[in-house]
């Protein structure tokens, strides 16, 4: 269990928690949402547990209606298929992004930039490159076709840069009007969420914003850790700390091992 | 809910030296053999046993010098043989033969299950079935004045059965394609003070409220359950896996004496730890190539 | 009636030539074809290529191995452990060419193929460097206005794969072959491949698939072998037959780290053992039966708790 996890609880609550919990609230009753590993999953369950009962999880592997009884490892984890509604193909769960009925999405990455472009294939040249990372998977394909986007990394210079080493996963491209050009469907990226803060995205310029800080983090921490100008929304309020309820939920139900949301080992 | 699961070594260890133990199955089939291997590994003596038709369960015990008594309609290694350990037994003397039929070897059962403590049949009258086994007695009815045997109600204290599934509280259950589900080793089961189930794999909850209908033993009647994978081997278990052709040829070959015989249980039962090492033994790709498709799944 | 798809893996494998463009079933830690991956790495293939979403366990076996030359992909990594440390390595020591594409777009090429079109229009990839960098393929996709609304589209060609190998749960004597849980991408990588090579748990009998063909992913027009591979999948999972070996997994991937470690575990798990008996005989059949599903369930093991 990585120590970073730790540094930082303000009030006796991670970092991870706080991102859990506003992520999960990105998520409305009844949406469809496409879900990958990680905080993403922890956001997931959370939402149904409380807000979002009706939301219906979807999962790359073919698994629609997901209501999981124990946190999965993976979008293929076959406990993810006890208790779903219907269990089907990659292809039917992908073409429902393109047919426009899948909500929202959350997506990681190596790299994201001031668009909200994400990285996931490689650093340096595409050929023979420094690091070769595992490829888009259908993150790709969220960012195409999603109706919203939110994006979860932790805040690193050298993981939020000016532009991408590789665009794998479209944010808003080189800025307003490029979506539309490239015929790609859906509002995009609308939020970015870090263990530093929750940013979003100014509608002229398409440019990443901080919008909330979470508690005890100041808005120069957030900057110096930006790797390019970071504009502020008119007013950067304070992250909305998870409730007792929610913390409960998170430490007792959903990750009792804390192997996303820290503050173990 | 009291859980009941136990290992093989804990289980078999309920089981007592003169204990009379019930054991399930029939011929070639769904016997308890790794509950029979321990029972042997443990040292067993003097048990007097009870079955309604048996064959390797109960020649193998008393190859090993494990019994004094049998209470059984059949012992016999059918298409193959007789049971040669029995054999030797009965015609050495020394070991005691309580003969029944199929149909009085169930009764017996039957009786103790229903609380009473004998059961009426005409299938032995007039046969030497009366006059050798003190557990048959002539009686007549109170209501016509016919004559029927009355087949005395068994007592086991120990039953031993391999079923297929069970939950960790003892809820046994069979697959919907399984032999005798109403009787045998169901009133074996529910017949004895302790009952002893070995079963294929213990499964969840989940499992068993799925499918209430499958379940032959309820938890009440059930002390202490063991999962052992083809734990009837080398005999068959139902649509699971056929009984092992190739070791029963060699158990056979083997009881024809006793010096080959005590070879063979010292090299298969007594020369390994458990079952796991029994099983490892046979080898996975013999028994995968036993195992049938799992017809009962959904 | 009278005849059989049934032949040995060897045979299979055998049939498999060098350089050939293969599309491997199964999905990241589960029902990926492996025994049939072992016994190729056993008989040295060499030069395969890959047309993979993301069969990561193939990719990085392969590429431990030196059998993998090339791999049109998706994604390709170990969920809850790391990267692809042999696939990542060969890639960037150039000894592997990869291109590059989205879960939707690759598997779009396969349904092209399977719906017996030069091509299928999708949105995915626009504007991105999954269009704009270029490995080794010749023909990726084009764009095309719609001429119907003008809207801009891409058109990605039809790909066929010399063979598609896929691991399911268990198949009769024509090929009619099911699977239970999700099934990732066999459908489309089915039809889509010249030939297809099915391992299964379990030959059954007709009568078995017939009493539930809800659950036929492949009726057996589609199948050109069959091989009946208990435990095919190890060490992913098999959902209904038995649980991810997580161990094992854990084992390998310490292991491939290092190329020296790989390479002796190479030697230990696929080139020791002569075949899949012996493979199974060293994992053993108590490791093997603690991984059983739960009937219920169909994984091994749950907690009561209820989450959501």
């Amino acid at each position: 269990m990585s120590t970073n996890k730790r540094k930082g609880a303000a009030n006796g609550v991670t970092r991870q928690e706080i991102m859990a919990v506003a992520a999960a609230r990105e998520i409305r009753n009844s949406e469809v949402a496409f879900i990958g590993t990680g905080l993403p999953m922890v956001a997931a369950y959370l939402a149904k547990a409380t807000h979002a009962p009706d939301a219906v999880l979807v999962f790359e592997s073919g698994i629609v209606g997901a209501k999981p009884k124990e946190l999965a490892t993976g979008v293929g984890d076959l406990r993810l298929l006890v208790g779903c509604v219907k269990s089907t193909g990659l292809y039917y769960a992908l073409s429902l992004l393109q047919g426009g009925f899948v909500d929202i999405g959350f997506l990681g990455a190596a790299e994201v930039d001031q668009y909200g472009n994400l990285n996931s294939t490689a650093i340096g040249d595409y050929r023979r490159p420094t690091v070769r990372l595992p490829g888009s998977g259908g993150a790709n394909d969220i960012g195409s076709l999603a109706r919203r986007l939110v994006i979860m990394v932790p805040h690193e210079r050298r993981r939020l840069v000016p532009r991408v080493q590789y665009l794998t996963t479209p944010g808003f491209l080189d800025g307003p009007g490029a979506r539309e050009r490239a015929g790609l469907r859906g509002e995009g990226p609308t939020r970015v969420i870090t263990d530093l803060a929750v940013l979003d995205f100014d509608p002229a310029s398409k440019r990443m914003r901080l919008a909330t800080v979470h508690p005890g983090v100041t808005v120069e921490e957030v900057e110096a850790r930006t790797g390019f100008p970071l504009l502020r929304a008119p007013r950067v309020g304070e992250t909305p700390l998870p409730s007792a309820g929610e913390v409960r939920l998170l430490r007792e139900r959903i990750d009792p091992e804390g192997i996303y949301i820290g503050g173990k080992g | 809910m009291r859980e009941k699961v136990m290992g093989l070594r804990e289980a078999v260890a309920l089981i007592k030296d003169g204990d009379t133990v019930a054991i399930g199955g029939h011929t070639l089939r769904r016997h308890p053999m790794a509950l029979i291997h321990e029972i042997i590994r443990q040292g067993r003596r003097g048990l007097k046993l009870q079955g309604w038709n048996n064959g390797i369960d109960m020649d193998m015990l008393i190859g090993a010098g494990c019994v004094a008594s049998v209470e059984t309609s059949y012992i016999g290694i059918s298409a193959f043989g007789l049971a040669l350990n029995f054999r030797r037994a009965c015609e050495r003397g020394g070991l005691h033969v309580i003969e029944h039929s199929e149909t009085t070897g169930l009764d017996m059962f039957r009786a103790t299950v229903m609380g009473m403590s004998f059961f009426p049949t005409k299938t032995p009258l007039g046969s030497d079935l009366m006059r050798t086994n003190q557990h048959l007695t002539e009686i007549t009815c109170p209501f016509t004045g016919e004559p029927f045997a009355a087949v005395r109600a068994a007592r086991p204290d120990v039953a031993i059965i391999h079923a297929h599934t069970t939950d960790k509280y003892g809820n046994v259950q069979l697959d919907a394609q399984r032999w005798n589900d109403q009787s045998a080793d169901v009133l074996i089961g529910k017949a004895a003070r302790t009952t002893v189930v070995s079963v294929e794999q213990i499964v969840s909850d989940e499992e068993i409220y799925r499918n209430s209908l499958l379940t032959v033993l309820p938890r009440k009647f059930v002390t202490a359950v063991v999962e052992a994978p083809y734990g009837a081997h080398p005999c068959g278990c139902d649509a699971r896996y056929d009984y092992d052709l190739e070791e029963v040829e060699k158990y056979y070959e083997a009881s024809k004496s006793e010096g080959s015989f005590k070879a063979y249980l010292d090299a298969t039962v007594r020369g390994v730890a458990d079952h796991m090492e029994y099983l490892e033994r046979i080898g996975v790709e013999r028994l995968m190539r036993l195992t049938r498709t799992r017809v009962a799944r959904p | 009636m009278g005849s059989s798809k049934v032949v040995s893996l060897s045979e299979a494998v055998a049939s498999v030539a060098d350089g050939a463009n293969i599309t491997f079933g199964g999905f990241a830690a589960y029902f990926t074809p492996l025994a049939f991956v072992r016994e190729m790495i056993r008989r040295g293939k060499r030069g395969i290529e890959m047309t993979s979403v993301a069969e990561c366990w193939v990719a990085d076996y392969l590429a431990g191995a030196g059998v993998l030359k090339r791999a049109r992909f998706s994604n390709f990594m170990f969920e809850g452990l790391g990267r692809c440390q042999n696939f990542v390595r060969a890639v960037e020591r150039g000894e592997i060419e990869v291109e590059d594409y989205s879960h939707f777009a690759i598997t779009s090429r396969l349904v092209a193929a399977g719906f017996g079109l030069p091509f299928m229009p999708v949105k995915s990839m626009a504007g991105t460097d999954l269009m704009g960098r270029r490995g080794f393929e010749a023909e990726k996709a084009r764009p095309l206005a719609c001429p119907f609304t003008g809207e801009p589209v891409l058109l990605v060609p039809a790909v066929r794969p010399d063979v598609a190998v896929i691991h399911l749960a268990r198949s009769d004597r024509d090929g009619n072959s099911q699977l239970f849980g999700y099934t990732a991408v066999v459908e489309e990588q089915a039809r889509a491949a010249q030939r297809v090579i099915v391992t299964t748990e379990e030959v059954v009998e007709d009568t078995v698939i017939r009493a539930q063909p809800e659950l036929t992913v492949l009726p057996g027009f589609l199948v050109d072998a069959v091989v009946e591979v208990p435990f095919g999948a190890h060490p992913t999972g098999m959902y209904r037959y038995y649980d991810p070996d997580f161990e094992f997994m854990r084992d390998y991937y310490a292991a491939s780290r290092d190329p020296a470690a790989f390479r002796a575990h190479l030697e230990e798990w696929v080139l020791g053992p002569g075949d899949h008996w012996a493979y199974l005989r060293k994992v053993g059949l108590r490791r093997l039966l603690a991984l059983r599903s739960d009937p219920g369930l169909g994984i091994a093991r749950m907690h009561a708790r209820t989450v959501t």
